[in-house]
Formats: C-alpha cells, structure tokens, sequence
C-alpha cells in the first residue's frame, strides 16, 4: 500500500492537523469507547486490544478535520443520506445489539441527534465498526444452571419439550443421550432452561484495510491507504489534547 | 402446439437480461436502487438454477458521497424470474464470479449479515431463500479451461 495514490490537496488538508491541536477535540470521546469495548471483550475469543488511535485516524480520514462541517456533526460520517451504518445500529441487525451498550442502542434511534452531535455520531462510527469486525453464530446458551426435570407425554418430541419448558433441543439432547433418537411417554428428561442466542465467536484483525474494507465497504480504494497515512502523521503529534467542544 | 411454444419462450425470456436499462428499472422499481447513492457498477453476472427455477446474479456497487471517502454499498442481488428481488447479499470487494446450478461462486470468502462460516461459494435453495456458505481453493474451481469450454458461465 502506498501514499502515491493520495492526491496532494487531500494531504494537504490532513496536514494541518500536525500543528494544530483542535484535531484532538474527540480523543477523550474516542479513548473512553474504546478503552470500554477492549473491557468488555477481552475474553472473547479472537480479540486482542485494540489501540484507540486507529479511530481517532478514522475521524481524521471521515471528517476531513476541524474546517469542514462534518467536524461538528457526523464526524464519522455515520447516518449520511445513502449508507447503511446507522439503519444496521437502529435494527440491531449484523450482531450489533452484542457490540452497543443498551445506552448507545437507544441514543442511536435518533438519526436527527447523530448527524448533530459529533461525539455521538463518533460512538456509533465506533460500535459500528466493532460490529463489522466480529463475527458471530447463532448458539445454545444456558440461561439457568439448574436441572430441572420433564415427563413425556403423548405426542412430545424434543423440539416440542424445548419449546413447552423454555429449553433446546441441544440442551435435551445434551443430558439425556440415551434418549436422542427415540422418548416414550413417561420417560424421564433432565434439562436446564437455555434459549438460542446470537454469540460472538471470533475477531477479524483491526489491520488497516480490514477496518478500511468493513467501514468504508469498499467505496474508496485508498481508505486503507488514507488510514496509514494519517498513523504516520500521529508520530509527529506532540500536544496536550484539548477537551471536547 | 402453439400455446406449449408460446410458454417455452415466455419462460426462456424470463431468465434473459435483455437490457441493462430493463434491469435498473427493475431495482429502481424494487427499491434496491438506493436514490441518495450513485450507482457505479450494474451486471448480471450470471443465473442460477434453483430447484428448477432460472435466478439472475446480478452485481450492484453504489457508492454514497461523503466528506472526504466515499462509502461503498456492494451487493450480491438475487433476482427471481420475474425480476423480483431474493436475495441482497453484501459484501465488500467479494464481486461474484460465476454460477454452476445452484452454486454461485464468489472472489474471497464473505459472512453473510457477519455470521459464520464465511465462505466463497454460495449454494442456494428453498427458491433462493435459504443460502449455504462453504469455502473452495481457487485452485479447485469447477470450471473447465476457456479452450475446452463453449459458451460462458451461464
């Protein structure tokens, strides 16, 4: 990947952010979210620490700093007119609902207060990216620890059992193998309540162009090469950041 | 005789693209066609064979303007006979790459709605409601050598 691409007057502009130190209006917002999520799922499988710089770079490449409007409004240009991001946040589709705090799920309803409000718009541009970076799968999940115990009865079937007791077939078949092929009435099943939940099962790495390819979705060619770019610019930063406006 | 005629080719033009500008009519008129986008890419790029039925592949790429980098909306669109929308399958530079049956094989291995397994070749059924991702070599595509081959991946 190379910086040749870059035209010079979109460098130019970013740039500007070396010397002036109102391009780190949103790294308070942008090391608390992220800081939260490398929390909350450090034990999930796959993940690694992510550094909170790579979506400041982000905020720099989406908004173009702090002369342009996005700066104060969509600075993560999430919920502009035509992409998908913000609707996927609001349907809690793609696994977001597993990313979101329930805070952020219901701020995010609010289309009109993401284009506003820059730091929202940067938490959505983060949680949207943390959903595009997982992936997950539909599982059993035990609610309750608890054995409990059902009587079959004319008619049942496990997947008819699973739905009466609030259970899975999984779960059923799990602790009653003897009886995974064939039940009679009056036999006796154990089983734990358990419903089937979306869980996330594995990260892709936080590279440059994966981030690139899963937020920009593949509409400009040198996102990957704009993040880079502004990464290296970071290496020259040496400031105090100010707070957010 | 003549209605049997009739039917055969009623039902062979179903399946055929006869027009680029047909096909944008008909994903404006489904709504895929997103107005606050700019369309940059439409093809079909092959049709399917789903139990019996013929369904277009169609690739779509949009893009939305933004402040400084545009955002890309690529989709796989699955179209039935009569045009109407299945399937709209995202994905980021995964662009289809041919059919066989009721396989669509695609360029790199994609999740769909991000959940496991990913996989590059897509197997339909259920009328293309229901889709089974796994995965191939590219070295292990079932496509025979353009020298031996006749017409192109329908």
């Amino acid at each position: 990947m190379h910086a040749m691409a870059l035209t010079q007057g979109w460098k130019d502009t970013v740039d500007r952010g070396v010397a002036d130190a109102t391009w780190d209006a949103y790294d308070t917002t942008i090391q608390t979210e992220v800081t939260a999520y490398n929390l909350k799922f450090q034990k999930s499988p796959g993940y690694s620490a992510v550094d909170w710089k790579l979506f400041k770079a982000i905020v720099w490449v989406e908004s173009g700093g702090p002369g342009s409007s996005a700066w104060t409004g969509r600075a993560m240009q999430i919920g502009v007119p035509g992409d998908t991001g913000l609707g996927v946040l609001q349907r809690a589709d793609e696994g977001s609902v597993l990313i979101m705090s329930k805070q952020l799920a219901a701020e995010v309803k609010n289309s009109a207060q993401v284009g506003n409000d820059p730091a929202l718009n940067i938490r959505a541009g983060i949680a949207y990216v943390f959903t595009r970076m997982c992936l997950s799968e539909f599982q059993s999940v035990i609610d309750d620890p608890n054995v409990q115990s059902y009587t079959v009865t004319p008619g049942d079937n496990l997947s008819i059992i699973a739905k009466k007791v609030s259970t899975t077939v999984q779960v059923l078949e799990e602790l009653n193998p003897a009886k995974k092929k064939m039940i009679h009435p009056k036999d006796v099943l154990k089983y734990k309540h358990a419903s089937i939940q979306r869980v996330i099962t594995d990260w892709r790495d936080f590279t440059t162009t994966t981030v690139a390819d899963r937020y920009n979705g593949g509409g400009d060619p040198d996102y990957a090469a704009k993040l880079v770019y502004v990464l290296d610019l970071f290496k020259k930063l040496n400031r105090q950041a100010p707070k957010n406006p | 005789m003549k209605r049997i005629l009739i039917l055969f080719l009623a039902l062979a033009a179903t399946a055929q693209v006869s027009s680029r500008d047909q096909l944008y009519a008909a994903l404006l008129e489904a709504k895929v066609l997103n107005p606050d986008r700019q369309l940059v890419h439409l093809s079909h790029t092959c049709t399917l064979d789903i139990d019996g039925g013929k369904y277009l592949v169609v690739d779509l790429q949009e893009i939305v303007k933004s402040e400084t980098s545009p955002h890309g909306v690529n989709r796989i669109i699955l179209l039935d006979s009569q045009w109407k929308p299945v399937q709209k399958i995202e994905y980021t530079n995964h662009r289809p790459l041919f059919c066989l049956e009721n396989r669509l094989y695609v360029y790199g291995d994609l999740a769909i709605d991000n959940l496991a397994p990913e996989g590059n070749v897509l197997t339909f059924s259920k009328q293309g409601r229901v889709i089974k991702l796994s995965h191939i070599e590219a070295n292990a595509y079932p496509v025979p050598i353009t020298r031996d081959r006749k017409s192109p991946p329908q």
